[in-house]
């Protein structure tokens, strides 16, 4: 845990973690510096292939969420920074298509000079495929987006009804 | 003997804790002329389950989510370490659809002041 301090020196932790270790605002001259330090070279590489952030609840691994239940099928995905209009979802038969496009929101930085120290989001568009383990009516699918996870509820084409069956054996 | 009671019987009603998972959040850092913006991805937490904190000079972030991997809830978590140039009174925080945007002003005393040399 990083927020553990104290136990072992801050730059070991540090590298062995693959964190950022920021020294805001170190003086040097007449400017103001900010100083990291040196990025992983395993880092450098997923960078390079775009797959910084494959180790992560977010995008570029596979990380829906698909959960079975009587009467439905509730599919999650974590997509954060988007909106309802980025998602592109296709259900056919028993197979579910999310694609999701969406922008960098450096729109909403302040304005202004301002350049990135550390840039490891990525706003590739990107889809996810996932085959359902049972059939579900996909013209009654509904879909809602809420803190950055995509919420998809697909009822079940044989939900399963609450009644028992007793079986003689003869 | 009454107490002891009361406190084992608050034990088993209690609901058992779910298990975490803690993740690294993926974060931008962006520099502009009054301080420093940062944007954490933190998909399923929200204003109220994001906790930030500054304590001895390192800023902690801790986001729970409301995802799960294998049965486990996710605890998004990260820490950096500012030096005093940043006013950490006026740190802001705000998240939008699972991003965690914060705010670090550069105090007064760090910011450049041009003086202009008279003639």
């Amino acid at each position: 845990m990083e927020g553990e301090r104290g136990e072992e020196p801050e730059e070991e932790r540090s590298k062995k973690e693959g964190d950022l270790k920021m020294n805001m605002l170190t003086r040097n001259g007449n400017t103001w510096e900010m100083n990291f330090g040196i990025p992983s070279m395993e880092h450098l590489m997923r960078r390079m292939f775009d797959l910084a952030g494959a180790d992560r609840a977010g995008l570029a691994a596979s990380r829906m969420e698909v959960e079975v239940r009587d009467a439905d099928v509730l599919i999650r995905m974590p997509a954060p920074g988007c909106a309802p209009d980025n998602f592109d979802i296709e259900v056919v038969n028993d197979f579910v298509t999310v694609r999701v496009k969406r922008e960098c929101d450096c729109a909403d930085n302040p304005a202004g000079e301002k350049h990135y120290i550390l840039r490891e989001r990525s706003f590739e568009e990107f889809e996810e495929s996932v085959k359902l383990p049972v059939g579900v009516k996909g013209h009654e699918a509904s879909a809602k987006y809420v803190d950055g996870v995509l919420e998809l509820t697909i009822p079940r084409e044989d939900a399963k009804k609450n009644a028992s069956h007793v079986i003689k054996v003869k | 003997m009454k107490n002891d009671m009361t406190k084992k019987a608050a034990e088993e009603t209690k609901t058992p804790e779910i298990e975490t998972l803690e993740m690294r959040p993926v974060v931008d850092i962006i520099e502009c002329e009054e301080g420093v913006t940062l944007f954490f991805e933190v998909p399923g937490a929200n204003s109220k389950t994001v906790d930030v904190e500054v304590n001895d000079g390192v800023l902690y972030v801790n986001a729970k989510s409301s995802l799960k991997r294998d049965g486990r809830q996710i605890v998004y978590k990260r820490a950096f370490q500012i030096s005093d140039a940043v006013d950490v009174e006026k740190i802001s925080a705000k998240t939008v659809d699972g991003v965690l945007k914060l705010v670090l002003p550069k105090s007064e005393r760090a910011k450049v002041h041009k003086i202009k040399v008279g003639c």
